[in-house]
């Protein structure tokens, strides 16, 4: 995400070629000896040649006739134009850029929540697909409700001035403590409900892009969680990680809080960097989601009585990698867009983000394919799909500091490492992961933000430095081994207090309303008892008893054959 | 087990931490670093979790 540095004010921007100038009012005298003569803000510009209202009355097809001096807000018009009204012009123009970047690259973020609906109830059974579809689609409405309650207040209430979006001044005031002489910021505590001085534009602006972030870390926890999950449960940990998981790291990562300034504190590089959210949202989704599964336990039928898995796979694998797509479509908004620019200040790296952000998936989707068809013979399509999502959520913190070859490796490893971690996870830990939440976003969220630590090149320059420490963030093969042990106090960061705040909330909600549905509804299919109403009404579901088998015991449970599934039939 | 479990994985996050107060040798803060990832994994992996599968519904 950008740091909160302050670009220098426009200088030098006023001179346009074509440009006659005259003084209204005498210039002031020049220094003695010298033939240098200075601008005031108050020179008109005069002499503008601009089109006449008859060759504008012909039309303009070439479009070298339509946007002039004459479109430039004048302050006095009877002063007429001057440099002042050009100076402010540019400076809107900056801001009125890095605004429609910044919203547009948000709506892309949004539009994900389709893509994370369609992959997770491609990857559940059919008789559950209106719930697991009705989770994703209601995690948008919990999460922006908690969001504009109190998570925004909490993130970025204390990030000051970002100056991309005009200053967001009103966002500065963040609660800190003092301990062993340096400032350790918590929490924000301005712009609860966007009321008062933060109903202000560039704190909508911000609050948008923020929303869309958080949104998709809560979205996470769905599909872990998915076929056995009370929608009410689902309902209050939404609410409770919307509200106060999800926005208290963020705020020590992207809200000035203090594992930002591991760098200004502690001469740590500069200090936690995570771009555009592998930690703050991926891992802590991913997290998030890994205590969910642990508690609500295994589907029934997913494990034998001697602990080996049972394969489940999806009722729909063309809605699954067409979810993919949305995803990675929606991922040139998630990194190019942490910007929250176009113009100045280093943003025109962005090109550079968005390349690197493709290259991680497809490299990512290459180690899946590759793993998966050597050790089973087979591309199998979901793993497939998991490896381009792995390698997208690897390069999003590093996106913005590394070069295509680090991006390149950054992917293939994510690709390789989520087939393994879903092995490690269904078959030695024996936690059920529907769609593989936790290996593609906890275990690949951490491994981008430790790829910070190594592949961060130094060639990027956002404003002259990062988290307030001067110069371009490089990792430990770029020669800066601070970087990487900052990135690992993050990681530990994640590890052990995100995942213990994360499971005792879910401890709450269990206490509060259950977690888990009944033997019955999840044997049932969830769609009726919790929904009212079947995804897919006008098929009958057939369902298939669980049958232990001898390939069960011998062949890996990834890819094999189903031994429970609903599959589609006429109706007997 | 589960309280147990939650309480060596906050350790393992200060562990961390208190290399940062205590020393400015880099090494050192790095070795810490692993250390307290591995004793908040061991936590959340070798604790939690098998307090959870000890009793898991499939071996009702």
């Amino acid at each position: 995400m950008r740091s909160v540095s302050r670009a220098p004010m426009l200088a030098g921007m006023l001179l346009l070629c074509g440009l006659a100038l005259g003084a209204e009012a005498p210039a002031p005298a020049a220094p003695q000896g010298s033939n240098a003569s200075s601008l005031s803000g108050s020179t008109v510009v005069k002499d503008v040649a601009t089109p006449t209202a008859e060759e504008l009355a012909k039309g303009d097809p070439a479009g070298d006739k339509t946007g002039t001096a004459t479109d430039v807000a004048v302050a006095d018009p009877k002063a007429g134009l001057t440099l002042a009204d050009l100076a402010n012009q540019a400076g809107q123009n900056k801001i009125a850029i890095n605004f429609t970047w910044t919203l547009i690259a948000g709506f892309l973020v949004m539009f994900m929540q389709a893509g994370f609906a369609l992959v997770e109830t491609g990857l559940c059974r059919a008789k559950n697909a209106n719930h697991t579809m009705m989770m994703n689609f209601m995690v948008y409405g919990f999460g922006l409700f908690a969001y504009w309650v109190c998570g925004f207040a909490i993130q970025m209430g204390g990030v000051g001035g970002v100056a991309n979006l005009g200053g967001t001044a009103p966002l500065s005031h963040e609660f800190t403590i003092h301990a062993f002489g340096k400032p350790w910021g918590l929490f924000g505590t301005s712009g609860f409900f966007l009321s008062g001085a933060t109903y202000d534009v560039g704190v909508m602006a911000m609050f948008l892009f923020q929303m869309v972030f958080m949104d998709t870390a809560l979205t996470i926890v769905t599909g872990s969680a998915a076929e056995r999950w009370k929608f009410a449960a689902f309902a209050f940990c939404s609410l409770l990680m919307g509200a106060f998981t999800y926005p208290l790291f963020a705020n020590w990562a992207w809200g000035g809080g203090w594992l930002s300034q591991l760098g200004v504190n502690f001469g740590l590089g500069h200090g936690y960097v995570d771009f555009a959210g592998s930690g703050v949202v991926h891992a802590v989704g991913g997290l998030t989601a890994l205590a969910a599964a642990i508690l609500i336990g295994p589907r029934i039928g997913k494990y034998n009585r001697d602990g080996t898995p049972n394969a489940m796979p999806g009722h729909d694998m063309v809605i699954v990698l067409a979810g993919c797509f949305i995803l990675a479509f929606g991922w040139f908004g998630f990194n190019p867009g942490s910007t929250l620019g176009a113009s100045g200040a280093g943003n025109l790296r962005i090109a550079s983000v968005a390349v690197n952000t493709m290259l991680a998936g497809c490299t990512g989707s290459f180690g899946a394919i590759l793993y998966m068809w050597i050790r089973y013979g087979k591309p199998d399509a979901s793993m497939v799909g998991n490896g381009l999502l792995a390698g997208l959520v690897a390069i999003t913190a590093p996106s913005g500091f590394v070069n295509t070859i680090g991006a390149a490796v950054i992917g293939l490893v994510a690709g390789v490492l989520v087939c393994l971690s879903c092995e490690y996870f269904e078959r030695v830990a024996k936690v059920d992961d529907p769609v593989g939440a936790i290996s593609v976003h906890g275990v690949n969220g951490l491994w981008g933000v430790t790829s910070v630590g190594l592949f961060a090149d130094g060639t990027s320059n956002y404003g002259g430095g990062w988290n307030g420490v001067n110069g371009s963030v490089r990792g430990l093969f770029y020669g800066d081994p601070g970087q990487l042990i900052a990135q690992l106090i993050g990681v530990a960061t994640l590890l052990g207090f995100v995942f213990s705040l994360s499971y005792a909330f879910n401890v709450l909600v269990d206490w509060l309303v259950g977690q888990r549905v009944s033997a019955e509804t999840e044997l049932e299919g969830l769609d009726i008892p919790e929904m009212g109403s079947l995804g897919y009404p006008e098929f009958v579901l057939k369902m298939q008893r669980t049958v232990p088998t001898a390939s069960n015991e011998t062949a890996p449970a990834y890819g094999a054959a189903p031994v429970v599934a609903p599959s589609f039939g006429a109706g007997d | 087990m589960k309280i147990l479990a939650i309480v060596v994985a906050v350790l393992g996050w200060l562990l961390p931490i208190l290399g940062l107060v205590l020393t400015a040798s880099n090494p050192v803060r790095l070795t810490l670093c692993v250390l307290g990832i591995g004793l908040c994994s061991l936590a959340v992996l070798g604790m939690l979790n098998p307090a959870y599968v000890k009793h898991a519904i499939w071996k009702a």
